[in-house]
């Protein structure tokens, strides 16, 4: 068996509080409990190891980096760590047996790699070691049944089970959900509906059978009809074989492709929908012919106008002369090219000069019409050519050997079209008799088929009867995978729940495990007033399992009730530190640590003092790391807990320079005064050498005290040592000089053994006003008080009371005095 | 002791036994088994975890369903 692993070192630098390096080593002491004031670094140490054991290097309380707020791991490094040049780091060492592993992780950067070492000892985690004293409420009071079942299942590691769980949850409800899912089948009626024109709707195998016999077969022929939707029914084969020959003819559209292709060379036809409208002829072939014979005037035209404006003697001066005469000018005296006078020019005056260009003038304008005529004439021709040559192929090709004449022909024909204008086009008449003919043969045949069988063909039905058939298929298709996913989704229901109850399973006998061990830590905290307490996971017909109820036996007529309901703070603090506890116990044998920070806010005195006495007694061989900032807890800690195995120590400063300041030694005067220097009240300082001292001087004089009852085993409280020393001086008539002073409780309670609590946020009544001048006045009355304690010989402050001797003595070897007070002067 | 151990397995051990158990028991389909094992039995899930078990699923549906009907069509 391997041995338990333990922390051998933890050294901050950098991190959280400590700036300067920091190492805790627990070679000689395996135990730390650290006291601090709230805000001076004692939890630092605990998150220093949660940072080291975390899988994401950070803490969970420091949540997720958000913009500005320098939260999440930016949290982890010291604020000063940058600027100092420190890389902020967590060192840890552990060790098993004589084995020592050693890591170190960065707490700075985007990667914090976890080391080996952290690894190593997490592995032996079940259940976190880490209890902080903020997180216990929570579990107990505000969480639901879910998230403590969240909750409970992290610790024990049963995260991942939770989440198979969950997905499966979720994976059963998709599959249900797709499994009960009709798009396919709907987009089948649609379709069908599409293709049946709207006559079925909704799948039906004899309203299908009865529209493909009615509808599709038979216009084509009435004794053909389908039995069964089927390939092998002996009407679709029957259609097949039709189709088939159908195929090898020339089908209606392909003669109206024919007639189309001939048309549109040529065809006579009504100008309007009326049949008493004018008959016109249409089509490429008397459109080419027109423009050629438009072109063909228009050109004769054009030379006999360019012949008459060709003649004038002004062809070629009117543009220039033409603005030097214009009508209303009157300044040009002589000819601008000979220079003759204008009066001796055969006009003589502008004016006739100008009436002799208006004249020309119009000349050049009837030709200028002429000619733009006969452009636009070329241009229809050109076109109309073009269009010819292209219609021409499309009745070529279409033509078969039975009109092989007429194909030859236009091959001609189209050959002299394509030779225009170089040469003349030539006669269109043969051409034009020929599609005639053609025309009215296929006109005939086209209407003996529409008589006969109507838009239908073999073909076409057996492609409409061939998509039933699909659709058929497909939809039989979607059947079978919908019932496929139905019987599929049920198995998944059935391996789902019994997965789920596995875990279930599983989780409710780690819950039984725990049990008798959290009831005997809460028996332990609690004492008499103890009640019974589980953890219990739903019934298995509870269709959500990922629920556990935190139950309490509160009394005989209210068993099982929710804690929060019933139980005070403390106990609902106590129920979630037991199952913590408890958990860690049972089953973090591999690593027997356990840090608790704070653990011990909502607990009054005896209780803080029974938690000490139960980290004592149960959890003996335990690695612990206390940090708490209740002083009398810390106290209770150290009077109980091995000195041997435990260090004790206090952060008595924030250097921010540094960081915290340790000092292990008792409560010092210095301290005390340090504490008023800073403007600070050192209430709990002066209390605690108060009770340092009374516990020590009770020591040395070997005062008598009550046997205590049995919850209350492992400690003194002040006021009984106070009793004991007050009854031990008055027995041994030793008598204290009185003090200087009239409120001095704390004398006044040596004596007659009153409880009091002074300066405490624990308190039953304040001191005084709780100023720091009270504060002064107590503690000067105190060290009246205590100075008094000192051997009358050598001045010393150590005693002790052998056995048979009635009143104590000195303690050094060399003196040994009686002790006595002082006479009072 | 026996049982402390069992109960203190790591969860992956666990769901390998637990995939492997229910794999085991009679009537059981292996098929779907198979997919649960593949994807969702697992402590370290893919994130699409989910929606691979859904299509590896109904893919197992549709393969039934063709099969089914190739045999309908031969018989």
């Amino acid at each position: 068996m391997t041995d338990p692993y333990f922390l051998r070192s933890l050294s901050l630098t950098g991190f959280r509080a400590y700036l300067q390096p920091k190492m805790f080593d627990f070679s000689k002491k395996q135990c730390l409990a650290i006291f601090a004031p709230n805000g001076k670094g004692k939890s630092s140490v605990i998150d220093a190891l949660e940072f080291m054991l975390s899988r994401d290097g950070t803490l969970e309380r420091l949540g997720l980096l958000a913009v500005n707020n320098q939260a999440g791991p930016n949290a982890l490094a010291h604020n000063l760590a940058k600027d100092a040049g420190i890389t902020p780091t967590v060192e840890i060492g552990i060790i098993s047996g004589k084995n020592v592993t050693n890591g170190s992780r960065m707490a700075a950067g985007k990667k914090r790699p976890i080391p080996a070492a952290a690894t190593m000892i997490n592995s032996c985690f079940a259940v976190p070691p880490i209890i902080r004293g903020h997180a216990l409420r929570t579990f107990v009071e505000s969480h639901t049944p879910e998230q403590r079942y969240a909750d409970v299942a992290k610790w024990l590691q049963l995260g991942p089970l939770v989440e198979v769980q969950k997905n499966l949850r979720s994976l059963r409800s998709q599959v249900k959900t797709a499994a009960e899912d009709n798009t396919t089948l709907q987009r089948i009626d649609f379709q069908l509906a599409k293709e049946t024109t709207d006559a079925v709707k909704t799948w039906d195998a004899a309203l299908v059978l009865s529209h493909a016999n009615k509808s599709v077969l038979a216009p084509l022929d009435t004794a053909l009809a389908l039995i069964a939707l089927t390939a092998t029914d002996p009407a679709y084969v029957e259609l097949e074989t039709r189709a088939k020959a159908e195929e090898n003819t020339i089908g209606l559209a392909g003669l109206r492709q024919i007639h189309n292709a001939a048309a549109a060379l040529w065809i006579v036809t009504s100008a309007g929908d009326s049949k008493d409208t004018e008959l016109v002829i249409k089509g490429a072939i008397p459109t080419f012919d027109t423009a050629v014979t438009t072109l063909f005037l228009a050109e004769g035209k054009e030379v006999e106008e360019r012949n008459k404006a060709a003649g004038s003697v002004f062809d070629a001066l009117w543009n220039a002369a033409e603005p030097l005469f214009a009508e209303g000018t009157t300044t040009l005296t002589s000819c601008p090219v000979c220079t003759t006078p204008i009066v001796n020019t055969a006009a003589g005056s502008t004016e006739a000069i100008h009436h002799h260009l208006t004249k020309h003038l119009d000349d050049m304008a009837d030709y200028a019409a002429a000619k733009q005529t006969r452009d636009d004439a070329r241009t229809s021709a050109i076109k109309a050519h073009t269009q010819l040559l292209a219609s021409l192929p499309g009745l070529i090709d279409l033509l078969g050997d039975d009109h092989a004449t007429l194909k030859s022909d236009l091959i001609d024909y189209s050959a002299g079209i394509a030779s225009w204008p170089k040469y003349v086009a030539p006669a269109a008449a043969g051409i034009i008799a020929s599609i005639t003919k053609l025309l009215t043969t296929l006109d005939q045949t086209i209407c003996n088929i529409e008589t006969h069988q109507g838009d239908h063909t073999y073909i076409k039905a057996k492609a409409k009867i061939d998509r039933l058939f699909a659709l058929e298929g497909d939809r039989n298709l979607a059947l079978r995978i919908s019932k496929e996913q139905k019987k599929l989704s049920e198995d998944l229901t059935t391996l789902a729940v019994a997965t789920s109850a596995e875990i279930s399973k599983k989780l409710q006998s780690l819950l039984n495990m725990l049990r008798k061990p959290v009831n005997d830590i809460f028996k332990v905290i609690l004492g008499a007033e103890a009640m019974s307490i589980r953890l219990e996971t739903p019934e298995e017909s509870d269709t959500n399992q990922q629920r556990l109820n935190l139950l309490v036996d509160f009394a005989t007529n209210r068993p099982g009730v929710q804690p929060s309901g019933y139980l005070s703070d403390s106990q609902i603090h106590s129920v979630a530190l037991a199952l913590r506890l408890a958990a860690i116990k049972q089953f973090n044998t591999g690593a027997p640590i356990v840090a608790l920070d704070d653990i011990v806010t909502s607990y009054d005195a005896d209780h803080r003092r029974t938690i000490a006495a139960l980290i004592a007694t149960m959890f003996g061989g335990y690695q612990i790391l206390i940090t708490t900032h209740d002083e009398r807890f810390f106290n209770y800690l150290k009077d109980q807990l091995e000195a041997k195995t435990w260090h004790f120590t206090r952060i008595i400063g924030l250097d921010p320079a540094v960081g915290p300041r340790f000092a292990d030694h008792r409560v010092s005067d210095e301290m005390i005064e340090a504490r008023w220097a800073e403007g600070q009240s050192a209430a709990n300082e002066i209390r605690q050498a108060e009770e340092e001292w009374l516990l020590g001087i009770c020591r040395d004089f070997g005062v008598h005290v009550r046997i205590r009852p049995l919850e209350k085993a492992y400690s003194y409280d002040r006021s009984e040592l106070a009793s004991a020393l007050g009854g031990f001086l008055k027995e041994a008539e030793l008598k204290p000089a009185p003090v200087p002073g009239v409120n001095n409780r704390f004398l006044t309670s040596l004596v007659t053994g009153t409880i009091e609590n002074f300066g405490s946020h624990f308190q039953d009544a304040v001191y005084g006003d709780r100023s720091t001048g009270d504060e002064k006045t107590r503690w000067d009355e105190f060290k009246t008080f205590r100075s008094q304690f000192a051997c009358n010989k050598c001045k010393r402050t150590k005693f002790q009371r052998p056995v048979p001797l009635t009143k104590p003595i000195c303690a050094h070897d060399g003196c040994e005095a009686k002790f006595e007070f002082t006479a009072t002067p | 002791m026996e049982v402390e151990e069992n109960l203190l397995e790591t969860p992956d051990a666990f769901l390998k036994a637990l995939g492997e158990n229910l794999s085991a028991k009679e009537g059981v389909d292996t098929d779907l088994m198979g997919i649960l094992i593949a994807h969702i039995l697992k402590t370290k899930q893919a994130e699409t975890a989910i929606t691979e078990a859904k299509d590896a699923i109904l893919k197992l549906a549709a393969e039934r369903a063709n099969a089914a009907m190739v045999l309908a069509a031969n018989d």
